[in-house]
């Protein structure tokens, strides 16, 4: 099963912050409401990451350098049920970036 | 001064403007933050008046940043001046994108109807924003400010933007009124701590060097190699507007970086007040191509 997350409309167009404490638009608040279930429950989400304002580090790392935190050993197979859709390749690479470093620790503690 | 007496002396204060000639932008966005953090936090009721000045220009400026909705005071006036009608100004109190989002977009509308040409891209201005205000709330209010006076509730980390549009240059600032970056630097970036503690030595200005740390470094206080570039986000926005230059107040110092028209490394320039601040102010200045053609 597929599913479509576009975070401009399904979200927020002004992502912002990291944490939940921080405000209603934080990485974490995306990732927990977003993305964990449907990874967990091995369906392939894509999401469309064009239409908002723009993305800061912060948000962008808790999201997805979080969700594999989060799913812990669970992460195998991240690559193949999460699909970024987007025109911009520097943006892809940012959050393919978080998601690798973060797969990278759990292989080096032996976790997957 | 004004806070100390509102807010620990619980007197009233008023404020003339009589004699004032005019307003800068990272003056008045300090005089915008402060009085709105004294108003929130007084308990006192109407603890500040102010008198408005006598010239028209910076009386609509007051008027125009909407200042007489914060002390509560009234002013007829309708801003007219072209120098004037192109600020804008917005205040938080937590990381909610929404809010700042929209001033982002209102100050980017705004240019874009003025000119169909502007270099300007608020996919990459976003970023910086976003960062300096989310460094407003987890780092700025964790300890008192420089003037020892320290306000702890929900609406303790609140923050201040300015947008202005003048002479082709579009201008756009986040304040904060929290410690400054030399008071967490040690939590922010322990590893880096050591080493600023040697260049202390040598400098005039603990702020300067603490402002440059945190740009170069941009880690965050959890020290979690995850975390932290924040203020990377910050000074990227100059790499995507070539002329571009990015202003860091913190307490006494000012750091601007300066990206040259021909593409080349950033130019970095430094400057110890003799006056503290007491907060931190980020501003962005970014010409705009289609008014200097």
């Amino acid at each position: 099963m597929q599913k479509v997350v576009s975070v401009a409309r399904d979200f927020t167009a002004f992502p912002s912050g990291r944490y939940k404490k921080n405000g209603p638009t934080s990485g974490e608040e995306f990732r927990d409401r977003f993305l964990l279930a449907p990874i967990r429950e091995r369906c392939q989400i894509v999401v469309q990451l064009d239409g908002t304002i723009g993305y800061g580090s912060s948000f962008l790392e808790e999201a997805f350098g979080g969700l594999v935190r989060s799913l812990g050993p669970e992460s195998t197979g991240l690559s193949d049920n999460l699909k970024l859709d987007t025109a911009n390749e520097v943006l892809r690479k940012e959050i393919m970036g978080y998601i690798e470093a973060e797969l990278r620790k759990l292989k080096a503690a032996g976790t997957i | 001064m004004v806070e100390r007496a509102v807010l620990v002396q619980g007197k009233a204060v008023v404020l003339s403007f009589r004699e004032t000639e005019r307003f800068s932008s990272e003056g008045t966005l300090l005089l915008y933050a402060e009085l709105d953090r004294i108003v929130t936090h007084a308990k006192i009721p109407k603890p500040i008046s102010i008198h408005d000045p006598w010239r028209r220009q910076p009386r609509e400026v007051l008027k125009q940043l909407q200042i007489h909705e914060i002390t509560g005071d009234r002013c007829d006036i309708v801003p007219l001046r072209d120098d004037v009608v192109h600020w804008r100004s917005a205040k938080g109190k937590d990381q909610n994108g929404v809010p700042s989002g929209q001033f982002l977009r209102q100050a980017l509308n705004y240019l874009k109807s003025q000119s169909s040409t502007i270099e300007l891209y608020e996919g990459a201005v976003w970023p910086g924003l976003n960062e300096a205000q989310n460094n407003t709330i987890d780092h700025a209010y964790l300890f008192a400010r420089t003037n020892g006076i320290s306000v702890t509730n929900d609406d303790a980390n609140r923050w201040s933007m300015f947008y202005q549009k003048r002479d082709g240059v579009f201008s756009l600032s986040v304040c904060d009124l929290g410690c400054g970056y030399s008071s967490t630097i040690d939590k922010t970036m322990p590893e880096a701590f050591a080493s600023w503690l040697k260049t202390l030595r040598k400098s005039e200005c603990n702020d300067t060097q603490a402002i440059k740390i945190a740009m170069e470094y941009g880690r965050s206080r959890t020290g979690q190699s995850e975390r932290g570039k924040g203020s990377r986000n910050a000074l990227s926005v100059l790499e995507s507007h070539p002329g571009a230059r990015m202003l860091v107040y913190s307490n006494r110092g000012l750091v601007t970086y300066t990206k040259p028209r021909d593409g080349s490394e950033l130019v970095v320039n430094e400057t110890a007040f003799k006056f503290d601040i007491g907060g931190t102010i980020v501003q962005w200045v970014i010409p705009l191509e289609s008014e200097l053609e």
